[in-house]
């Protein structure tokens, strides 16, 4: 089954990054990411631009709303993520627990895997 | 109940089968003599209801392994009473490390353990939490979902994971 990994970070500053940061990180994710890949857990996954460069659609009744700029102004915001393919949470857990970050926050969120699964709940409730 | 849980992978599918298998029991053993092994019988019993049900709802597909397990089970009955006992009481151990799965809340853990395998009812809980009924009835239907949902599987964590499991703090 799919899980989400969602990358739920404070945003730095570019002016605060230096390159050899940025070249260690690289490393660290790309090593990550192949372990992942080997062992067939790979689906997708990538990092977000900065937030300011986001855009919200927002949907009612009438024509959809549009604005500049994240949904939720809060200090820490989704920056990234993995799908990955595993068994269970345990293996999300353990995978999640790889990853090499010394800050941030990640959540795991297991994927509807079917429209028949949705539908099936909304049939028992 | 616990067996019934690791087999059908579903609280609530376990729950209906046991109870099922109780209401069968009070209509039969006032004259047909309780059976040998009463544990047994409505384990059994109990697995049947659990087939039917998984049949009836058409999700064959979906629970073929649980079909399969079930299968494994009736071998497992056949073999004789004490590997059977045995094979009970494991699935009590398997399915108190999935109750109190790190990714639950402690109150959760808590409440569903007392429910699954202490055979409190929800009201006692609530009353032990100094909670309402119907929000105590909530936290463990959620916590039965999320165990679901991430597939969170019943078995006894590996050596390995074990000293994880004992410092693992709730937030």
């Amino acid at each position: 089954m799919q899980f989400m990994l969602a990358l739920i970070a404070e945003e730095r500053s570019w002016e605060d990054v230096t390159p050899d940061e940025v070249k260690k990180n690289l490393a660290e994710m790309g090593q990550f990411n192949a372990e992942l890949t080997e062992a067939g857990a790979w689906v997708s996954g990538g990092g977000l631009q900065e937030r300011a460069t986001g855009t919200t659609v927002h949907y009612s009744d009438g024509e959809p709303l549009i604005t500049d700029g994240p949904f939720a102004e809060t200090k820490e915001q989704l920056s990234g993520f993995w799908i990955i393919d595993v068994e269970s949470l345990d293996d999300a857990l353990a995978w999640a627990k790889k990853i090499p970050f010394t800050s941030n926050h990640v959540e795991i969120r297991p994927m509807v895997t079917s429209g028949k699964e949705l539908l099936e709940k909304a049939e028992r409730s | 109940m616990a067996t019934l849980i690791r087999v059908t992978g579903d609280f609530d599918v376990a729950e209906e089968a046991v109870q099922e298998a109780f209401i069968v029991a009070l209509e039969r053993w006032p004259h047909e003599g309780v059976p040998a092994n009463p544990g047994a019988w409505i384990t059994q019993v109990a697995r049947n209801k659990a087939i039917d049900r998984i049949r009836r709802e058409g999700v064959l597909r979906d629970k073929v392994a649980a079909l399969e397990r079930l299968g494994t089970m009736r071998a497992a009955t056949e073999a004789g009473p004490g590997e059977q006992l045995g094979e009970i009481e494991d699935d009590r151990l398997r399915l108190i490390f999935t109750c109190c799965h790190p990714a639950l809340g402690a109150e959760a853990r808590v409440a569903l353990t007392l429910r699954s395998l202490g055979g409190l009812s929800t009201a006692e809980i609530a009353r032990a939490f100094l909670a309402g009924e119907s929000a105590m009835a909530q936290r463990i239907v959620r916590a039965k979902r999320k165990i679901a949902a991430n597939n969170i599987p019943y078995e006894v964590p590996v050596i390995e994971q074990m000293p994880e499991r004992y410092w693992q703090r709730s937030t």
